[in-house]
């Protein structure tokens, strides 16, 4: 069939027989392409499928952007065909400018259906992207990186890590990495909403973007700003998929998302700009309930050969912590002394050559801590480590590099939820418990891979079946829990801190615990210190404690405690928790209250653990046996 | 609890107010980069948004607020003074250790051959002082001087293009 010829026949019958060329052969071609991809299905082709976002839904497919410019047919969001088709016809039409035309604008698509179509560039002439060109010059790229930058408990988008694509240059030495392109997503918030900030963070109302920016930005932002680790996983892309990869970035500029934490977040939005680039990756489609950070890390590191190598940055705390223990106590007093009190230069100059330029540079890390990154820093700090790089200058020493041992890299922590099954008995009466934490890690968990000593718990259910008289309850529905004890460090100045909120019964109280439900929340502050000797810290908290329900006399109360504890993580299999705390009660059901803790947990292996719970609580007194697994 | 505010504000205002001469860069480049949640407050409840730079760095890595113009012109002197900039300690300690993954960096930006990383740091070593005479040198004037001592070297004049 020659299409061509057919329509010059007709228009040959029903006009004169002058002809247009041009106009005529480019809505055939047109019509040619679009038949083309018609009969090759393009439109539900799993290619065209991640390059649009769509996913598949009871009502149809249905793209993940929100409607906007990544659309070029106005039904695009919801119609693969109607994009593919309109996205053909705009490959052909000129614009304003030669950045704004289609091919420039949606590159990978563009190389995708010639790649199926065959384009002809006797009829549809290839454009000239200037802007496009620039920016694939600029990044040059050679390979990507995922980088997980690790939890900082300080700041609720941060508790839970965060990642970002990173893109390492062409001609650069592998390890320099600091003047590469991050490639990063995040909510844009143009509001200063204060309370409702957090909720619209949430539930979508912030469009989720794309931006880039030198890597050298985000790790003066994570590795220093917060002091959180890096970690750099280089993946092997071919040098297709990798080109797919950059066309495919440059096309999400238009691209807005509703940003959702708990599960469109920044680590999800990151997996369908690898599918785009790889299909075969096949990564995360569709909705999830819920993605944490970590997991994104362990889901590219289960396809086989995807991840080439891993590499630890440390943050400028950690780099500091390790520097001072390679000192000796007298270089480390005398380290401190130069930051702290600009005193000890004396005892410094008695010291060899190599050992001094050490303690000056270790000393120059803690002013750095001191000074914090602040805007107006005090002038005497300043003063002092310019005074303290001269004097390692003056060494002519230069120090070997000396890389900082990398602790467990995240993906080789627990898995990320939990669940127990367990037999216990309260007041002597038997039950069956069960239970479900979807995040994310507590000090009765296998410590290593997540911050010491912490704990960060979301949305934990535990349900409870009393034999005796036959109900199942909920015991309590945990809305967060934070704890973070800092030890007590002479360098590092940092409080601890705990926060707690969640429908609880209670107990305590003596009656029915399915009749003791309550909302409560706890916050407290204080100190930790690590036991000399021993894997295990001794924390104290002031606190303060208030609970909502019925069961309470004017169904409240609240008032002031405090909490002390002992955490021993032994060997890395064994972990004991024993706490005691006291309220005052002052508001509602006032009274005093006495709660008693002790708890031990003992790996199997990697995901399984028994752990036993004794509670000593008001009234009541609770004993529990549990086997746990993660997942 | 870390004044997250504060650092936030710190490392851009820092390299930007601090040391900006003139603002001649009028609101473009990576030293005009501010982060506009600066309260502490506002930093914590706005937790769930994962977002820290408010001016929003488009893909096209011109950074906001940036004409074609001034992205296209000098756009190597430009990164190096933004490397500066915003790298100023981390290159402080760098000089003076004689070594490091910024000064590497920089030399890079300087067109420096790799292999002349190890002259490179021990003569920004030795010219210390005279590189950093003070504290709050401004980041120009830091690219200034050590192209100044740069070029007085005879192999590294050599080995580095873009001085």
């Amino acid at each position: 069939m020659r299409p061509r010829l057919f329509v010059s026949a007709l228009l040959a019958a029903a006009l004169s027989s002058i002809s247009i060329p041009g106009a005529r052969a480019a809505g055939d071609y047109q019509a040619v392409l679009q038949a083309r991809a018609g009969k090759l299905s393009l439109a539900r082709d799993q290619e065209w499928l991640n390059l649009l976002h769509y996913g598949w839904t009871l009502t149809g497919f249905h793209s993940q952007v929100s409607p906007g410019p990544f659309f070029i047919s106005p039904k695009g969001r919801t119609d693969p065909q109607a994009e593919l088709s309109a996205d053909l016809a705009a490959f052909f039409k000129d614009a304003k400018s030669p950045d704004d035309q289609a091919q420039c604008r949606f590159p990978a698509r563009y190389a995708w259906l010639d790649s199926k179509l065959h384009f002809d560039p006797a009829e549809l002439a290839p454009r000239a992207c200037p802007l496009l060109d620039r920016w694939r010059q600029k990044l040059s790229a050679q390979s990507v990186s995922m980088v997980f930058a690790s939890a900082y408990l300080d700041n609720p988008s941060s508790m839970y890590g965060h990642t970002f694509l990173l893109v390492h240059h062409a001609g650069r030495p592998a390890d320099e990495r600091l003047l590469d392109y991050a490639v990063n997503y995040a909510a844009h918030a143009d509001t200063n909403d204060g309370m409702l900030f957090a909720v619209d963070g949430l539930t979508g109302v912030f469009p989720g973007r794309y931006s880039a920016m030198p890597y050298y930005l985000k790790v003066q932002e994570y590795a220093n700003l917060e002091s959180r680790d890096l970690w750099e996983y280089q993946l092997n892309l071919s040098s297709a998929a990798l080109s797919r990869l950059i066309d495919h970035i440059w096309e999400m500029r238009a691209a807005v998302f509703p940003y959702y934490f708990f599960n469109r977040n920044c680590s999800y939005e990151l997996l369908p700009l690898l599918n785009a680039a790889d299909p075969g990756l096949d990564l995360a489609r569709g909705w999830p309930l819920y993605v944490i950070p970590a997991d994104t890390v362990r889901l590219l590191k289960s396809r086989p050969g995807l991840v080439a190598q891993r590499t630890y940055r440390p943050s400028h705390v950690s780099r500091m912590i390790y520097d001072r223990s390679r000192l000796t106590p007298l270089e480390t007093a005398i380290a401190g002394d130069l930051a702290r009190r600009g005193s000890g230069w004396k005892r410094l100059a008695a010291l060899p050559a190599a050992e001094e330029a050490r303690t000056l540079l270790t000393s120059s890390e803690y002013l750095e801590y001191l000074i914090d990154y602040r805007k107006n820093a005090a002038p005497e700090l300043l003063n002092r480590q310019l005074k303290t790089y001269d004097a390692l200058a003056k060494t002519g020493v230069v120090l070997p590099e000396n890389p900082v041992p990398p602790p467990t890299p995240p993906e080789s922590g627990h898995l990320s939820g939990r669940l127990s099954l367990g037999y216990g008995a309260l007041d002597g009466r038997g039950f069956e418990d069960f239970s479900v934490r979807p995040a994310l890690h507590s000090p009765l968990d296998p410590p290593q891979g997540y911050a010491p000593w912490s704990a960060l718990e979301m949305l934990g259910l535990d349900l409870r079946h009393e034999n005796r008289a036959g109900r199942t309850y909920i015991n309590s529905l945990s809305l967060i829990h934070i704890l973070s004890l800092a030890p007590l460090d002479p360098w590092i100045k940092k409080p601890s801190w705990e926060i707690t909120a969640g429908l609880r019964q209670a107990e305590e109280l003596g009656k029915a615990p399915w009749a003791s439900q309550y909302f409560g929340a706890t916050v407290g502050s204080g100190a930790a210190v690590k036991i000399p000797g021993l894997p295990a810290v001794l924390y104290a908290l002031g606190e303060l404690d208030g609970g909502a329900g019925a069961v309470f006399r004017d169904d409240g109360r609240l008032g002031p405690g405090a909490s002390g504890g002992v955490i021993i993580s032994l060997k890395s299999r064994w972990r004991l928790w024993a706490d005691a705390s006291y309220w005052r009660y002052v508001l509602g059901e006032t009274g005093g209250q006495v709660r008693l803790r002790a708890s031990a947990a003992l790996d199997l292996s990697r995901n399984w653990s028994v752990q036993f719970h004794a509670e000593r609580y008001g009234l009541a007194h609770e004993l529990d046996a549990s086997l746990v697994r993660y997942f | 609890m870390r004044k997250i505010a504060t650092l936030a504000a710190g490392a851009m205002l820092f390299a930007a107010v601090a040391f900006a001469g003139t603002q001649n860069d009028a609101g473009c480049g990576v030293g005009s980069l501010i982060f506009k949640n600066n309260d502490m407050v506002s930093q914590v409840l706005a937790g769930t948004t994962n977002q820290y730079l408010s001016q929003s760095l488009s893909i096209t890595t011109g950074v906001a607020g940036c004409t074609a113009a001034q992205n296209r012109t000098a756009s190597i002197e430009r990164a190096q003074k933004n490397f500066v900039a915003a790298n100023y300690r981390n290159l402080s300690r760098d000089m003076a250790q004689g070594q490091g993954e910024y000064l590497n960096s920089l030399a890079d930006l300087l067109g420096c051959s790799p292999s002349s990383a190890p002259s490179f740091g021990k003569m920004t070593q030795k010219n210390y002082s005279h590189i950093f005479p003070g504290n709050t040198t401004a980041p120009e004037k830091v690219l200034g001087t050590l192209k100044i001592d740069v070029k007085k070297d005879a192999s590294l004049a050599q080995s580095c293009k873009l001085i």
